[in-house]
């Protein structure tokens, strides 16, 4: 089984990420970082996730609450002002891991092969770890995260928020050397929780698929009147579900759930209107299906330092979770 | 007769638009002004010149800016050939080119037909920056502006996210998107894809065997290989002519919106993009209509009917 690190701010669809990779990863822990609200409160809701989930052995260690260079930014007008707002939920009692979550990541990763990195936040903990403890650059078996767009972003017209949120950091994550996996807004925003997702996890009739479907009640809400949309998007299970193996998950066998293109990606620090933005370069895939570049052809700029996600199941990946919350209590 | 104004920075896919263009038997093309972008002014005046000659139009071809406002010039022999035109060395044209300065022709001409002019640009924007510049009234005296270049987000050719015309001449651009004039960006990415000329394409114009078919694939044989080697295209991109084919026929566009565009400038790593906020996260009140999507068969059947 992979073994994976969740590193997120909770945040409704980071829920949703926990639920998934608890049931089909082995995740050795979950670790905070500030992005969609406070450290603090982000912190406590990946606490009051693993309680009402029964998921209380998985340690939660607190990270940083500051991006490296940048203010901090929020985003209570779609989290709401506690970050996972909606079903009123315990404060949690569950005691944090003592360490920081920048530490976490290193011992963890010094002490474990293969272990494999999920952000699903802004990567200001991922990037500290890395200028921290370079020699985990060349144990990390994969990073596997949300951020980023091959096409429009959601914080301004380019820019995808958790990149946004903390571009240097994810420049530090690009430029690290260790294999990526990008599940960019192209493809995240297709995944969507509208009253028809809602209302199927709802009637899964149990304690936690109540908890989710009133979480998400409350995301759709918000994302409907503050910005006219559908509803909302579940962003984050999308890096989650990159790493799982639908073979081995008999009602989800067929092809990939996720698919992928090698591309280089840089991340924009100075641009007026670009900064916080993804460049992906993707003009080798132009002529795709006429002319392969992976015999040799030639790459028009920077080699690929990422997979970028080009195309996703939207369908398979919203059975994939109900049929995986369907095995919580 | 529709009144067309062609800024053009003339190398092999802007002479087949002007060609579009000058055999549009509807429309008139009052004058091809030449900026500095694909072939420096004096090589894009000839090429212009010769496609003028070619139609037997006798359009005036007026030189303006000879690079871009504040950047150094950065031409694209390596795509279209020595010469623009595929190597082809065509003769000089019957006429040398007019005296008078390209900025200054384009401001007399649309201030004499107000709300008349058809201005499709197909090279960096200085041009119509400078003239935007000295005369801004004329933003509000053309009809509609058609703008080759740039592209809805992160879809580049010179760099990731950036298409030629804008990246060369970003600030001319951004003078452009911002001077209230109607504008219609077609970007980069409406000539690949279904668009491109594949060999089947190719091969059905030679066998049409007049001289502008055969003239639109001798003078891209550059570009073709180019698009082949560089762009690792499967076939011909002809930008400038699915933008032509937009202005002398709107109903090619199949999906178009008014959306807030802005130019990068400042960034090394992304200057030149045009930033479209398609989902409208800024809350800005839209400058730009942005063409999502061609009709590739309704372009390729106009430009078969118009070397034809």
């Amino acid at each position: 089984m992979k073994k994976v690190i969740i590193d997120c701010d909770p945040g409704h669809d980071d829920a949703l990420a926990i639920l998934l990779a608890a049931k089909h990863l082995d995740v050795l822990g979950i670790t905070t970082v500030a992005g969609n609200q406070t450290l603090d409160k982000v912190t406590d809701n990946a606490l009051k996730v693993v309680e009402f989930a029964g998921l209380t052995h998985i340690p939660v260690a607190k990270g940083m609450g500051h991006p490296l260079i940048r203010p901090p930014r929020h985003v209570p007008e779609v989290h709401g002002e506690t970050g996972l707002d909606g079903p009123d939920l315990p404060a949690p009692t569950t005691p944090l891991d003592p360490r920081h979550a920048v530490d976490f990541i290193i011992e963890t990763v010094m002490s474990t092969e293969d272990v494999i990195l999920v952000p699903i936040g802004p990567l200001t903990n991922i990037a500290t770890a890395l200028r921290r403890e370079p020699r985990i650059a060349g144990r990390i078996q994969e990073i596997s995260l949300m951020g980023g767009s091959l096409t429009y972003g959601n914080s301004t017209p380019a820019a995808e928020f958790n990149i946004y949120v903390d571009p240097e950091a994810a420049h530090i994550v690009f430029t690290s050397g260790v294999p990526i996996r990008m599940c960019g807004l192209n493809v995240t925003r297709q995944v969507p929780a509208t009253e028809v997702e809602i209302e199927r996890i709802r009637g899964l009739g149990t304690r936690t698929s109540a908890i989710v479907a009133e979480s998400l009640d409350f995301y759709r809400d918000t994302l409907k009147r503050v910005f006219g949309l559908r509803g909302g998007s579940l962003h984050d299970p999308c890096a989650v579900a990159a790493l799982i193996d639908l073979s081995a998950v008999p009602a989800q066998a067929g092809p990939t759930l996720i698919e992928f293109e090698p591309m280089h990606v840089a991340v924009e620090l100075k641009g007026e209107h670009t900064y916080g933005m993804t460049v992906c370069d993707c003009r080798h895939l132009r002529g795709r299906g006429q002319v392969s570049t992976s015999d040799g052809g030639v790459w028009r700029g920077e080699p690929p330092n990422a997979e970028v996600a080009v195309d996703i199941d939207k369908d398979r990946l919203i059975d994939l979770l109900i049929d995986t919350l369907a095995k919580y209590p | 007769m529709r009144k067309f104004l062609i800024d053009t920075d003339t190398a092999s896919d802007d002479a087949v638009a002007i060609l579009m263009a000058l055999r549009s038997p509807d429309v008139s093309v009052e004058a091809i002004t030449i900026v500095a972008g694909n072939m420096p002014v004096e090589q894009g005046a000839k090429n212009a010149g010769y496609t003028v000659d070619l139609c037997d139009a006798g359009v005036p071809v007026h030189i303006g800016l000879d690079k871009p406002l504040l950047r150094e010039h950065v031409n694209a022999e390596f795509f279209h050939g020595p010469d623009g035109m595929g190597g082809m060395n065509y003769p000089d044209p019957q006429r040398p080119p007019e005296s008078r300065h390209a900025v200054d022709v384009l401001i007399d001409i649309v201030r004499a037909n107000p709300g008349e002019i058809t201005l499709v640009t197909l090279g960096p924007l200085s041009n119509i920056a400078t003239a935007l510049l000295k005369a801004p009234d004329i933003a509000q005296s053309v009809e509609e502006c058609y703008v080759m270049g740039g592209a809805a987000n992160v879809i580049g050719n010179i760099t990731p996210s950036a298409e030629y015309n804008i990246w060369c001449d970003p600030e001319a651009a951004r003078i452009v998107f911002h001077s209230g004039m109607p504008i219609m960006m077609v970007g980069w990415e409406h000539c690949i894809g279904d668009s491109l000329l594949l060999e089947e394409d190719i091969q059905r114009m030679r066998a049409l065997g007049t001289p502008y078919a055969d003239f639109t694939l001798d003078c891209n044989r550059s570009a073709l290989a180019a698009c082949r080697d560089w762009l690792g295209l499967p076939g011909l991109s002809l930008p400038d002519p699915v933008c032509m084919a937009v202005a002398l026929n709107r109903d090619v566009s199949t999906h178009d919106e008014p959306k807030y565009v802005d130019v990068e400038t400042t960034s090394e790593l992304t200057h030149g993009e045009t930033v479209v906020d398609r989902f409208g996260v800024l809350e800005k009140e839209p400058n730009i209509e942005v063409c999502f999507a061609v009709d590739s068969e309704k372009f390729k059947r106009m430009l078969f009917d118009l070397v034809s």
